[in-house]
């Protein structure tokens, strides 16, 4: 083990490694804040310039970008409230209600820590935990699946906002949006009403484009006479004080603790990754607090929570792909086919005969994480500056950004269509308070759900399975148990605010 | 009310798709098929919308029921300019271009939210410059995205 990272050291310790990787996080933070660029993306695009270099270089660039990519989304989250990348759709149900309070340094920096934490507590779980976590993931098969869905599927009750009815209705429109398309399995058109371009689906991101910028940015309009004076987002003076947020958010261990574990523990089941893990985290975080009436609006808990779990699947995905040699995340998919390239075969035989890319994965995923932080600090001064720039400004600006981001995706032009429909769509559900998290949960899940549901039916007709394998049943009681908890929380949330 | 119309629009929707999953192929090797789980989501989403039609319905005093447009228009204008002007925006792009497009949406959009007085057009249109240009140049140099190029440049 000593030895690993001793020949990790020798190999990172090079001023052309460094520098790459230094690069390497840097464009994955302005990937990761930019909407519709997601990570996935980023690491896609760093993949040829790697075949040039060597693979300890190449592994150790893109580590630098996803982690990089993952502390990113934080930028946009905080200071627009709207979530850069998927993984950071929790980080703007507190992190913007405190910028709207005139803490924009503060919310920035409690999430550039908690990302660092949840990165660095993530690395030591990698590092200790990888072949046990590894061989759990190996059990699981359709029917664990569909019930980890469920189980992730019942978090929505408890970030339904003011109503679980509305919550829960904003859940199943997007599981509904998610069966657009051809079906997964038979390939049948469904629910495209003749029009050719729906045949395709609708994208994910154009969905969280739609209804968390676009609705935002029209929201944001809805004063007329301030806009028009050229009111900005953030008036006053900005504070950004460092150490003052490192200690508010080593103040809360407990709650870093949680979401940093069940962030690797997302993250290194296959399939599921960042976007699943921030939302989770926040739901545990809010479950476990004394004061969950106050999430929501704009506390560090929220925050914390919801960067610390991000910014730790990144230690998680690489679990399975270092111990059995199979991708957790699309990210990890893209490293296997670098190492690959390189003629490296990841799996269990990779820690004996490639010791050096090993050990350069670990130390560089700790290095990654320094330089994450520097550089976010360092750019936070500059980020911040974007709460001075007047509406009427960043409204058709940013809108352009959306429309570029979801063009970028597929190079499809009826994607414009969707992302209208969809802005629309998301401006009138949080117009009337449907809160929009849910309808996000909902489109990511659905395909997984539907489809594992289906496979597992299709291997045995006995839907008793779902309850008589150990760890499916496992995951249903924790759904059972997830929503009893939301509600119980629920109901005496209002029972205190009656009181009083 | 605006609540009461958004579980109508639930509800109606979820007929539809009830109703429109009938007409997708069965399938013999699989027992849920296209239609299932479409339909499962549906009837979930159906019930609960009848629920909040009739919660919204007791709640309501009725004679104060009303829309009046005109006011809806003046109260959300800002919100119906920005949304017309984005949705020329996606409509003209492929007729004159990516570069055109964003920078007319960018720079109108800028004029017609900003201040009455003293307009800064020299801000505002190197701002729709840099994004339309700058965005165009970039994406598509570095990582060969094609945008619509338009009439103009064809």
């Amino acid at each position: 083990m000593i030895d690993m990272f001793l020949l990790g050291f020798e190999h990172i310790l090079s001023f052309n490694l460094l520098l790459n990787m230094f690069l390497g996080v840097l464009a994955g933070i302005i990937a990761g804040a930019i909407p519709g660029f997601t990570i996935t993306m980023a690491i896609i695009l760093t993949l040829p310039f790697t075949f040039a270099m060597s693979p300890t270089v190449g592994i150790a660039t893109m580590l630098g970008v996803f982690v990089g990519g993952l502390s990113g989304g934080l930028i946009t989250a905080a200071l627009l409230g709207i979530p850069g990348t998927p993984s950071a759709v929790a980080t703007t149900f507190d992190a913007f209600p405190m910028v709207r309070n005139g803490q924009p340094g503060r919310a920035l920096g409690i999430g550039i820590w908690a990302s660092f934490f949840g990165s660095l507590l993530s690395m030591v779980l990698l590092i200790t935990l990888a072949p046990q976590v590894a061989n759990l993931a190996m059990k699981i098969g359709p029917w664990e699946y569909f019930s980890l869905i469920v189980f992730a599927l019942t978090i929505i009750a408890s970030v339904t906002g003011d109503s679980v009815i509305k919550g829960l209705m904003a859940g199943l429109l997007g599981l509904l949006i998610a069966t657009i398309g051809l079906d997964p399995l038979s390939g049948t058109a469904r629910f495209t009403f003749g029009i050719g371009f729906l045949e395709a689906g609708v994208p994910f991101l154009t969905v969280l484009i739609g209804i968390f910028a676009v609705s935002r940015l029209l929201s944001e309009l809805e004063n007329k006479e301030e806009v028009k004076q050229g009111e900005e987002l953030v008036t006053g003076k900005i504070k950004f004080e460092i150490f003052t947020s490192l200690k508010e958010v080593l103040g809360q261990p407990i709650n870093l603790i949680r979401s940093s574990l069940l962030g690797a523990l997302i993250g290194a089941i296959p399939g599921a990754g960042a976007s699943i893990a921030n939302i989770l985290a926040y739901d545990q975080a809010k479950k476990g607090s004394k004061h969950p009436e106050k999430f929501g609006t704009g506390i560090p808990d929220g925050i914390i929570a919801s960067e610390a779990g991000n910014n730790s699947t990144a230690g998680g995905g690489l679990i399975p792909m270092i111990a059995l040699g199979i991708p957790g995340s699309a990210v990890s998919a893209v490293m296997l086919a670098a190492l690959q390239i390189h003629g490296i075969n990841p799996g269990p035989m990779l820690i004996i005969n490639n010791p050096e890319i090993v050990g350069t994965i670990f130390v560089g995923f700790f290095i990654a994480t320094i330089f994450m932080l520097l550089i976010q600090f360092w750019g936070a001064r500059l980020f911040l500056k974007i709460t001075h720039i007047p509406k009427y400004i960043l409204v058709p600006t940013v809108m352009a950004l959306c429309v570029i981001g979801s063009y970028l995706l597929n190079n499809r032009y009826s994607d414009l269509y969707i992302l209208f429909v969809m802005g629309v769509i998301g401006y009138f559900l949080k117009k009337y308070n449907f809160s929009l998290a849910p309808v996000i949960l909902g489109v990511i899940l659905g395909p997984i759900a539907e489809t594992n549901l289906r496979r597992a039916m299709m291997t045995s007709q006995d839907w008793t399975l779902f309850f008589t394998r150990p760890i499916s049943l496992g995951f249903l009681i924790l759904g059972l148990l997830s929503i009893m908890y939301s509600i119980w929380q629920n109901y005496s949330v209002k029972k205190k605010a009656n009181n009083t | 009310m605006g609540e009461l119309i958004v579980g109508i629009l639930f509800l109606i929707l979820s007929l539809i798709i009830f109703f429109q999953a009938g007409n997708l192929p069965d399938s013999s090797y699989e027992p849920l098929g296209p239609a299932g789980f479409p339909r499962i989501i549906v009837l979930a989403m159906g019930i609960l919308s009848i629920f909040l039609i009739v919660k919204k319905l007791k709640s309501m005093d009725l004679s104060q029921a009303g829309l009046d447009f005109r006011e809806i228009f003046k109260e959300y204008k800002l919100i119906f300019i920005t949304l017309v002007n984005f949705l020329i925006y996606i409509l003209i792009m492929r007729y004159i271009g990516f570069r055109i497009s964003t920078f007319i949406f960018v720079f109108t959009t800028q004029l017609l939210l900003g201040p009455r007085k003293e307009k800064k057009y020299l801000i505002i249109g190197s701002i729709a410059l840099v994004i339309s240009l700058g965005s165009y140049y970039f994406f598509q140099n570095y990582l060969g995205v094609i945008f619509p190029a338009g009439i103009f440049f064809e």
